[in-house]
């Protein structure tokens, strides 16, 4: 006669909403002794449906496209079972806006700006899975060629244009200086990666 | 299903984003049946009515008409996953105490695929209307 | 001797919309003789008019007294269109009687005319939702009933070119039409300023393929596997997927299969030997069927062998061992291979009944090596079974005896 051994109660349950493609939990334990399986539900648009999303042996599953969609507010539950029984966690709510995740932008042009000195206009593409209905806020790295220490500097933009400026100045005239761009909706704790470096220099001192 | 939390109908400012990215959304799918239904006329027999607003505060926007003529039409559309996003969007916004809208779609193949187009210039006007900067929060003509 | 009196009588026509077809159906009463006579039959269609004779062409057929008689014509404008006119004769055409040679006099003209039925509209457009092969030419007609002259038509958004064939009806003709989509290719005409425009759709089909490459083989005398190339998909919204039918002669049974490109058939208990399978793709618009004649012990082709091992690895020597399915009681055909660096270092073949075994030599020490096995059904090579196999090392030469 074998010892009941229950799967461990799930914890630490996280979320991240990646737009326009899947809701994401993860939680903890992420292994157990025995087969176990997660059932997640789940409730979306404001609580008016529901669903699940059923993992094996694996402490991650995910909700996709077109299911999910923001703004929304969703709960997760997430429930363990194996061969002795199940347990459940606690009911969790999220706002997707707060946990959703974008593509990283893409810087395509870092030129001096005629007749400005000590400055560069950077051009970059707004991620296409980024929320339309987000004001997104960035954060550009900047640092000389030949220097390990980045400078930052951080703006929004409310605007969802695909091509979008800025002007970084206060920089040294004709320096070579390394690029790079991050960006996430303005509630959301959750940063894109970092983009692609791009290299421009500002014009040379008359 | 054991949940036991009570989320509110999303708020004013929730509302807004819906309509933002409904306003996306309906450009999207209708770029897309387009494309993928050349030289088709609009029609002018078919009328679909806007998003309407609950007259007493908070003046809930209520997409009860809009939702059903989608949840008729989405079987004419190859484009699933942008019109099941866009069913949900619309979910968000249904007011809970309005009935079942009846629409009818025209049976004759022709005239069905008019109707569709129909139904999404005039989706796409409409979101361009309610998502006009000067109009008040909220209010919607 | 009176010429025989074949006029046909009680000619009655009548449409088939979706087909565009005149279905002819009459009879010929007072034939004296009580046998089978072969007879031609001419028949004349006019349009419009019966002046206007836009068809003749002659039915050969054996006919007996009181026999009705059908016949059918496609006509390329939808009948809508236009009234229709048909009249018929005939002439014996039998070898008993050469000296009847008179053609009858001709029925009275049948007229065909269903514009009073198609409903209070002014303007209607034909053929309505028609399903054709890609290639084929579709002739297009409109009736306006309310004098408007400036009507365009458009196929795809592009205008095409009308005429009139009548005070109130005109045609225009596509050739050749492309697949466009599932959905249907766009036909619509601009009558009236401020109206809508009246549509229809053309379903361009694409034409179902002869099918390629048919071949069936059993991997344990039990079940086989038949396989095609089914070629593209004819589908669409108002056609499924083509069908396939798997059809055996000597058992007469028939199988639908579930799938495009592959189906399973139950090896009959009586020990059949030979097999003679007709594979039969079908849509609403054409059949395409391919011949497979086979004895069953001929296409065997064995499973993974399985349970390999590498037993008895010294510096130059190990023994492969592996088992086969069994499949009755036949023997297999084998082959082992030893792979070096990539490379067939040796290769060699075996005769086996259940369990496999062979020894390989003269490796180096301490080597990478690969040995593989497959096998084929003994009674009869068909294909080899897929390998089987496993990486290895040699061991170290062992020291030379202290001199």
């Amino acid at each position: 006669f074998g010892l009941a051994v229950l799967p461990h109660k799930p914890e630490n349950i996280s979320c991240i909403f990646y737009y326009r493609c899947n809701l994401t939990c993860t939680w903890s334990p992420e292994k157990e002794a025995n087969d176990t399986w997660y059932t997640v539900k789940r409730t979306y648009l404001y609580g008016s449906e529901n669903d699940t999303c059923k993992s094996e042996n694996r402490a991650s599953c995910s909700f996709f496209y077109p299911n999910v969609t923001n703004p929304d507010i969703c709960t997760i539950e997430v429930e363990a079972q194996n061969t002795d029984g199940i347990v459940k966690s606690s009911m969790t709510q999220w706002n997707l806006d707060n946990i959703v995740k974008t593509e990283p932008p893409e810087i395509y042009c870092v030129k001096p700006a005629l007749g400005v000195k000590r400055m560069v206009q950077i051009k970059w593409r707004r991620p296409r899975l980024a929320p339309i209905s987000s004001v997104l806020k960035y954060t550009l790295q900047f640092r000389t060629v030949n220097s390990a220490k980045w400078l930052e500097v951080n703006f929004t933009r409310e605007d969802i244009s695909i091509i979008q400026t800025y002007d970084l100045t206060g920089l040294q005239a004709f320096t070579e200086y390394v690029l790079t761009l991050r960006c996430a909706a303005e509630e959301s704790r959750f940063w894109s990666e970092w983009s692609q470096e791009k290299t421009g220099t500002t014009e040379e001192q008359a | 299903f054991s949940h036991t939390l009570r989320i509110p109908r999303p708020d004013a400012k929730d509302q807004q984003k819906i309509i933002k990215e409904l306003q996306q959304l309906s450009k999207e799918l209708l770029e897309l049946y387009q494309k993928s239904e050349k030289g088709l006329p609009e029609s002018t027999k078919y009328t679909l009515p806007c998003l309407t607003s609950d007259p007493h505060p908070p003046n809930n926007i209520n997409s009860s008409a809009i939702l059903a003529y989608f949840q008729e039409i989405r079987r004419h559309i190859d484009n699933k996953g942008v019109t099941d996003e866009i069913i949900g969007q619309l979910k968000k916004l249904k007011s809970q105490d309005t009935w079942k809208i009846k629409v009818s779609v025209p049976t004759e193949s022709f005239e069905c695929k008019c109707f569709v187009l129909t139904i999404l210039q005039q989706f796409s006007k409409c979101m361009d209307q309610v998502n006009e900067p000067q109009r008040p929060k909220g209010q919607l003509r | 001797s009176e010429p025989l009196p074949l006029t046909p009588e009680s000619l009655k026509v009548s449409i088939n919309s979706t087909c565009q077809c005149l279905n002819l159906q009459w009879s010929v009463h007072n034939l004296p003789y009580h046998q089978e006579l072969q007879i031609i039959v001419q028949i004349q269609i006019s349009r419009i008019k019966t002046s206007n004779v836009v068809w003749v062409g002659n039915y050969s057929t054996t006919v007996k007294r009181n026999q009705v008689l059908h016949w059918s014509w496609e006509s390329e404008l939808p009948l809508e269109c236009a009234t229709h006119f048909v009249r018929i004769r005939s002439v014996m055409d039998d070898a008993k009687f050469p000296e009847l040679k008179s053609w009858s006099k001709w029925s009275s003209w049948e007229e065909v005319d269903v514009q009073d039925s198609l409903g209070h509209d002014t303007f209607f457009l034909f053929p309505k939702d028609k399903l054709v092969e890609e290639g084929s030419n579709v002739t297009f007609c409109y009736i306006s009933r309310s004098n408007q002259n400036n009507i365009s038509c458009y196929l795809e958004g592009i205008q095409v070119h009308v005429e009139q064939l009548a005070p109130n009806v005109s045609t225009f003709h596509l050739s050749r039409v492309p697949f466009v989509r599932p959905k249907g290719t766009n036909i619509f005409c601009d009558v009236t300023q401020g109206e809508d425009p009246k549509g229809t759709i053309l379903y361009v089909s694409k034409v179902l393929e002869e099918l390629k490459d048919f071949s069936c083989e059993t991997r344990d005398l039990k079940t086989l596997n038949c396989t095609w190339d089914p070629g593209s998909d004819t589908a669409l919204e108002i056609q499924p997927s083509q069908s396939y039918t798997l059809f055996e002669s000597f058992s007469q049974k028939k199988k639908v299969c579930k799938h495009r490109n592959w189906c399973t058939w139950q090896v009959s208990q009586d020990s059949q030997e030979m097999y003679h399978f007709t594979l039969m793709a079908e849509n609403y618009l054409r059949k395409r069927t391919v011949h497979l004649v086979f004895k069953l012990t001929h296409r065997v082709r064995p499973m993974t062998p399985l349970n390999f091992f590498l037993e008895n690895i010294n510096s130059t020597n190990a023994t492969m061992t592996w088992k086969v399915h069994p499949i009755g009681n036949s023997t297999f055909l084998c082959q082992v291979e030893l792979h070096h660096d990539g490379q067939i270092i040796q290769q060699n073949k075996v005769f086996m009944e259940m369990n496999g075994k062979y020894l390989l030599s003269e490796m180096e020490p301490d080597t990478h090596y690969l040995a593989r096995v497959r096998c084929a059904y003994g009674n009869h090579f068909w294909k080899w079974s897929e390998w089987i196999g496993r990486k290895f090392t040699t061991l170290e030469a062992a020291p030379l005896a202290a001199l």
